[in-house]
């Protein structure tokens, strides 16, 4: 319309040009192609302008850390309460653009800087701003988990709030080394939408995790200071001693735990070298040991691996918060939290796919350590509990898991007819 | 005059084609290609240019260089060569603005050409939008630096394939072609056995390509460009759901344009003379093929294959590299070719919307002479 309408406006007013003379000397009108009428239109010049000033008038505004209301009804928390729980973790942790280290938290504030701030460079030539460039796009400025691209992701990015990691090589509760951190930015998750970081220098790479660190160990305090403020009324206006003793420093305990007790906490998978017979012998074994009930494999992987055990409806410690009793009550908790409710399927060995790693070290910490924040439970000893199987065990188990795996690609399936369903040396279990 | 005229027929009746130097023409006849070479070199510039841009937004290197218009306080084209080539997101940068300024003059000579050896004023006048167009799209990449603003990096995505279609629109008219089948009678109008059809008023919307089908396929491409800029450009603090939907119209445009192409290809493919719109329309199609495709491996290197393929279709392990070459070439060359997908639907719908006799008879527009004028 617009272009028909224009079309005879601008007819009239190419006069001088746009009159074609026929043959016997008269003149037509000339009409020229729509976009042609559309980008010489005085609209394109307002639209210029219009676009000039709204450049003009815009500046960088620095984002907030977006206080953690997971699960919480938003009228329960009071403005005063928000106030004094967002002040103190401003004072102690400082804001998105310029973190803080509260006195004795190992975290190294040079890094942080590093990965804090807007996305760029100084006039120095340093990089800033790298947790922005790489990683708020799906884990959000808080670490949230609650990104802007989080929702088509399946799973949905990990929340940094509450400490819990699925990928890790430590035992007994204890917080991931940075190497776990770092392993899992390297290798990325493969099936999901964590890449791998690999192209990225390792100083950056250390700046990601000591900010990983960073929110995570906010996102605790931030949890503490919730739950005593709100929910067990908390004097106010809070005291920072109050809060680094009881809130922070046994947080940042747990962080050092296995860093600094490594042969307590830390599990280092010693992978066996065996022959084919031995590696039969294994799968054997570690069939027998997935279908016990001591182990309850079967009850999420099912029978013979393929995902389909009797637990159907299983949800992550992030997702099942959102699952009321009916639908009515999941359809109101809804509204309370960022992201919809999204249920956790099993691994089907026959896939090949595993999150954490296919390798069968990989597979044999998975086992022992569980995934946390999963109902896939840790089987391992561990301080203070013998543990469902013993290390032995668990490699049978990873041998039997990943022959499951072989079994369900092409080359798995060759392999199983050469070597009669025995896994080759192509998993590296075998040896060569 | 008459004698040239008549030269230039016979020779087109001989080649079936205008040749450059028989073409009829609206410009000076001593420089009578110059426009349309100057506009084919800014689209050959600015090609590269939006892949060069989609490269920045690929590897978020916007802010690689904190100032602007200079460059680390350098002048543009002053900035030290083993500065430029050192680091990898400063050269991204850096190279966009000088080819972008390299845009920018070619813009500036492609209008000064226009206004020298053109006499069609509205071609004039969009020279002049043209270098409107590159400048600020100049100014609103600088104030995305100076202000570090986001909104204005997402303009800037969405203005730049606008002044990629304004350059191949002058690129189109500017040809020998276009000028050739200019004087000839609207081969979508009216069969051409109509002489009289030349010689008719035209309007849009009259011939049998409707105009709206035309007109559709440019302004769909683009608002998918536009949505697929939003999925670009995204906030970091923007709450989860945006782009959910954004994703959702971006799929949705992206199933609209096969299906205005099926159309628009039904509307023409009985028509006997529409030759030029119906062979870029099948260039389009295979462009968006191209870009489907590409589509769809921008989503898996971006956000690994989908719950429902893993499901239905295949198990693949695969892990995504941020920042990896195939991560990198396959969304910007999603970017890109979205760009280059609307310069084809640009050219379609000026070859189909061409009004009968746009210009009426070319040697009527031939800049003669002053000397031939004053003797009459």
């Amino acid at each position: 319309m617009f272009a028909m309408k224009h079309n005879r406006v601008s007819n009239h007013k190419d006069t001088a040009d746009g009159l074609s003379p026929k043959a016997d000397g008269s003149a037509t009108r000339r009409a020229w192609p729509p976009s042609f009428q559309i980008a010489s239109h005085p609209m394109v010049a307002w639209a210029t302008v219009i676009l000039l000033i709204l450049g003009g008038c815009s500046s960088y505004k620095p984002p907030d850390f977006k206080l953690n209301l997971e699960g919480r009804d938003p009228a329960t928390v009071k403005p005063v309460q928000r106030e004094a729980i967002e002040e103190v973790l401003t004072v102690l942790f400082g804001t998105p653009d310029d973190p803080h280290v509260p006195s004795g938290v190992d975290l190294d504030l040079a890094l942080l800087k590093k990965a804090a701030g807007p996305i760029g460079r100084d006039f120095t030539g340093n990089e800033r701003g790298l947790y922005r460039k790489h990683c708020a796009v799906c884990h959000g400025i808080s670490g949230d988990g609650a990104g802007p691209i989080a929702e088509m992701l399946n799973p949905y990015p990990r929340d940094f709030r509450n400490g819990v990691f699925k990928y890790t090589s430590v035992a007994g509760g204890a917080k991931p080394l940075r190497s776990d951190l770092l392993r899992t930015l390297n290798r990325g998750l493969p099936g999901t939408g964590m890449p791998s970081f690999s192209p990225l220098s390792q100083e950056d790479l250390a700046a990601l995790v000591e900010y990983v660190r960073y929110l995570s160990i906010r996102g605790e305090t931030e949890l503490f200071l919730l739950r005593a403020v709100v929910d067990e009324n908390e004097p106010l206006p809070l005291r920072k001693q109050f809060v680094l003793d009881e809130g922070v420093r046994p947080v940042d305990a747990m962080w050092r735990l296995a860093e600094e007790e490594p042969e307590k906490y830390v599990v280092v998978p010693q992978r066996p070298r065996l022959s084919p017979e031995e590696l039969a012998a294994a799968i054997e074994r570690g069939k027998t040991l997935y279908q016990e009930t001591r182990a309850q494999c079967t009850k999420c992987h099912g029978p013979e691996g393929r995902g389909d055990g009797s637990e159907s409806e299983l949800y992550d410690d992030w997702n099942k918060l959102k699952k009321g009793i009916t639908e009515e009550q999941t359809h109101q908790l809804a509204r309370w939290f960022s992201l919809p409710l999204q249920p956790l399927r099993p691994r089907n060995f026959e896939d090949g796919l595993f999150h954490g790693g296919g390798q069968p070290e990989d597979i044999y910490l998975r086992i022992y350590l569980g995934i946390p924040g999963t109902p896939m439970p840790a089987a391992g000893p561990a301080p203070g509990t013998p543990g469902v199987f013993q290390s032995q065990e668990i490699w049978d188990l990873t041998s039997y898991v990943l022959s499951l795996s072989h079994r369900g690609t092409e080359t798995g399936r060759k392999v199983a007819d050469r070597t009669g369903n025995k896994l080759s040396s192509e998993s590296g279990m075998a040896r060569e | 005059m008459n004698t040239t005229h008549s030269d230039s027929n016979s020779s087109l009746k001989r080649t079936g084609e205008p040749s450059a130097a028989t073409a009829p023409s609206a410009c000076n006849p001593q420089s009578p290609q110059l426009p349309h070479r100057l506009a084919w070199a800014l689209m050959a510039t600015v090609f590269p240019l939006i892949w060069m841009g989609g490269l920045v937004t690929t590897y978020n290197a916007g802010m690689a260089v904190p100032d602007w218009p200079n460059t680390y306080g350098y002048n543009l084209f002053l900035y030290p060569i083993e500065s430029w080539l050192k680091t990898w997101d400063v050269f991204l940068e850096h190279s966009h603005r000088l080819i972008g300024a390299t845009a920018g003059l070619l813009t500036i000579a492609l209008l000064w050409s226009l206004w020298v050896h053109d006499r069609r004023a509205v071609l004039k006048r969009l020279g002049m939008v043209d270098l409107i167009a590159v400048s600020l799209q100049g100014v609103l990449g600088g104030l995305r630096v100076v202000g570090q603003e986001i909104l204005l990096a997402n303009v800037h995505g969405c203005v730049a394939p606008l002044f990629f279609a304004l350059t191949v629109s002058l690129t189109v008219l500017t040809s020998p072609r276009w000028r050739y089948h200019a004087s000839r009678p609207n081969h979508a109008s009216r069969p051409t056995s109509e002489p009289t059809a030349s010689l008719s008023i035209p309007r849009v919307g009259q011939q049998n390509i409707p105009a709206a089908v035309s007109l559709a396929l440019p302004l769909v491409t683009y608002g998918q460009i536009v949505l697929g800029a939003q999925l670009r450009h995204l906030p970091p603090a923007l709450p989860p759901g945006w782009s959910f939907w954004w994703t959702i119209l971006h799929l949705s445009f992206a199933g609209l344009l096969p299906i205005l192409w099926g159309i628009s290809y039904w509307r023409i493919r009985s028509l006997p003379s529409a030759t030029i719109p119906r062979r870029w329309l099948q260039a389009f199609g295979w462009v968006l093929a191209v870009q489907i495709t590409l589509g769809l491996a921008t989503w898996v290197v971006n956000y690994n294959f989908p719950r429902w393929f893993q499901d239905w279709v295949a198990v693949i392990p695969y892990t995504i590299v941020h920042g990896g070459l195939l991560q990198a070439v396959v969304t910007t060359a999603h970017t890109a070719t979205g760009s280059l997908l609307l310069a084809f639907a640009v050219v379609y719908a000026h070859w189909a919307l061409r009004p009968a006799g746009a210009e009426g008879r070319s040697h009527s527009l031939i800049q003669r002479p002053r000397s031939e004028l004053h003797s009459g």
